[in-house]
């Protein structure tokens, strides 16, 4: 008897907090920034309803019908599509590999919030005294202790809340996914209601319309959307098999998004406000503060906190912030991958977790050296713009042409409180995929031309390219690996 | 903070938070999977 979700709730905070995490805080508002501000808005949502949202409920509607994780079910639709249900999974291997050391580094920052320990040198604490950093990738420099036990710490408190199942994660997410919103909003309250804060927030919003003629950040916003709704790394897919049969689809995945997008777009105005303040204390522009990425989540952002009145108290807040949107995305990654080689080789949980949690932390002890944070980069950026992107046309061609975009609007339509129309399969059919070619082609003239953030080509053929050549070599050998699921085995059709 | 800034905080405010809002109404009123 397959697990499943003992309420709605769990299942809805389970997805927003797997989709919700870092980068709704470090990426998004910079990237809504840096295309035109307030008229980013238009793109972003054109990207959510166009692109986001039907994928999500693709990979809702295969998990829930097919009642599998990811290869199992793209098996169902036909026994040699079972690598584009791997090749996901895979990616989510990779990314909880270097993923568990940014966990561990906000970890370890919530004790350094205590005494703001970054001082006013926040950009020299954390790459010098917390990262150790090196000169580059070739050196790994040393492993520092505070920093592996954050790693350990957090490793076991992602494979204790893995191996309870579905159940477990239930429970978990219901603190896990609301805790950090509701100090964001207090974050963002606090944050507008600074002197100072209407300059950052006016960069955040006021619209630059010329920049919805520029293709560029159309494909950013899709980008944004696409990297931000957990799509395309069998996530979805894992936890919609846990739905009961009569379960909505097409709501659930409608509150899925608007939460991941809503919670981004409040996370700009924590953080803008913020920076605004920062900007005006130190008699600078507001765009010599602002960043993103690693530098704005462990530099900026603490520095501007430790302006504040109370400052300790929002840097623990903050923190602690980070470290709850970083584990209900990390234990998702995770179950995405448990879930499927306990599907294909009909494994006992406690096995399946151990088999991907310890070569997970075992590979993830290389991004928590010194050299660690240039790996994570590169790694990163290739499985980003190679593995997700690729999936998801892969996805789109195989479920939208392939299988039939129409049974998948049925089945959807069958189940669901919202009914959807056509849009859905134009959406699928044509308009992803388009963009994602688009995406795709881009980045890798980029990456070709110019060797990404000038890290020597070693690194990046180690880090980048084999990585994302071997992940569809290794979905073939699994594909290829003998199957143990039950329901294949007995020949048991999901099939109308 | 210019009137266009103001605008598109109303917009995104209305689309994405009252989007959510409007979905979870939905859900509240069926009785399905509670």
């Amino acid at each position: 008897m397959r697990e499943q979700w003992t309420w709605r709730g769990a299942f809805i905070f389970a997805v927003v907090g797997s989709a919700v995490g870092l980068g709704n805080i470090w990426r998004f508002p910079y990237v809504a920034y840096d295309n035109g501000g307030g008229a980013f808005l238009i793109p972003y949502l054109v990207a959510l309803l166009t692109a986001g949202i039907p994928l999500m409920m693709l990979e809702f509607s295969i998990g829930k019908k097919f009642r599998r994780s990811a290869p199992m079910a793209f098996a169902r639709i036909k026994k040699k599509f079972e690598f584009v249900g791997w090749w996901p999974s895979l990616v989510a291997f990779v990314i909880i590999c270097y993923y568990g050391a940014v966990m561990a580094w906000g970890i370890r920052f919530i004790f350094s919030s205590f005494t703001l320990a970054w001082g006013d040198n926040p950009v020299d604490y954390f790459l010098g005294d917390i990262l150790r950093l090196t000169d580059g990738p070739g050196a790994l420099g040393s492993l520092p202790w505070d920093i592996f036990l954050a790693f350990l710490v957090g490793w076991i408190i992602v494979y204790l809340i893995i191996y309870k199942g579905v159940k477990g994660i239930g429970k978990v997410v219901t603190i896990t996914t609301p805790l950090p919103v509701i100090i964001l909003i207090i974050l963002a309250i606090r944050g507008i209601t600074l002197p100072g804060a209407v300059e950052g927030l006016t960069f955040y919003l006021q619209p630059d319309f010329s920049a919805i003629f520029d293709p560029s950040v159309w494909l950013a916003a899709y980008g944004q959307v696409f990297f931000s709704l957990s799509l395309a790394m069998a996530i979805l897919i894992a936890y919609s098999s846990y739905l009961p049969d009569d379960a909505d689809v097409s709501n659930n995945v409608f509150i899925s998004a608007f939460a991941d997008a809503g919670i981004a777009f409040l996370a700009g105005l924590a953080v803008f406000s913020t920076l605004g303040y920062m900007a005006m204390v130190q008699d600078v522009a507001v765009t010599e503060v602002v960043a993103s990425g690693v530098i704005l989540a462990f530099a900026v952002f603490p520095q501007a906190l430790s302006l504040l009145p109370g400052a300790t108290v929002f840097a623990v807040l903050f923190f602690v912030l980070l470290v709850t949107f970083a584990i209900d995305s990390q234990f998702s990654l995770v179950e995405s991958s448990v879930s499927s080689i306990m599907d294909k080789y009909n494994l006992k949980r406690s096995k399946a977790v151990a088999i991907v949690c310890i070569p997970a932390f075992l590979i993830g002890i290389i991004f928590v050296t010194g050299g660690g944070l240039y790996w994570l980069d590169i790694v990163d950026r290739f499985v980003n713009n190679f593995g997700l992107v690729v999936v998801g046309l892969l996805t789109c061609i195989v479920v939208g042409h392939i299988y039939g975009i129409e049974k998948v609007r049925d089945y959807i339509n069958s189940t669901s409180e919202v009914k959807i129309g056509r849009w859905f399969d134009f959406c699928i059919k044509y308009l992803t995929p388009v963009v994602l070619i688009v995406i795709l082609i881009s980045s890798l003239i980029e990456d070709i031309t110019v060797p990404y953030e000038g890290y020597p080509q070693w690194a990046l053929i180690i880090g980048g390219w084999l990585m994302v050549i071997a992940l569809p070599v290794v979905s073939y050998l699994l594909m290829k690996s003998p199957t143990r699921d039950v329901m294949e085995q007995e020949g048991v059709s999901l099939d109308e | 903070m210019p009137v266009s800034a103001w605008i598109m905080f109303f917009v995104g405010a209305i689309i994405l938070w009252g989007g959510l809002a409007y979905s979870l109404r939905i859900a509240m009123k069926n009785k399905k999977f509670k």
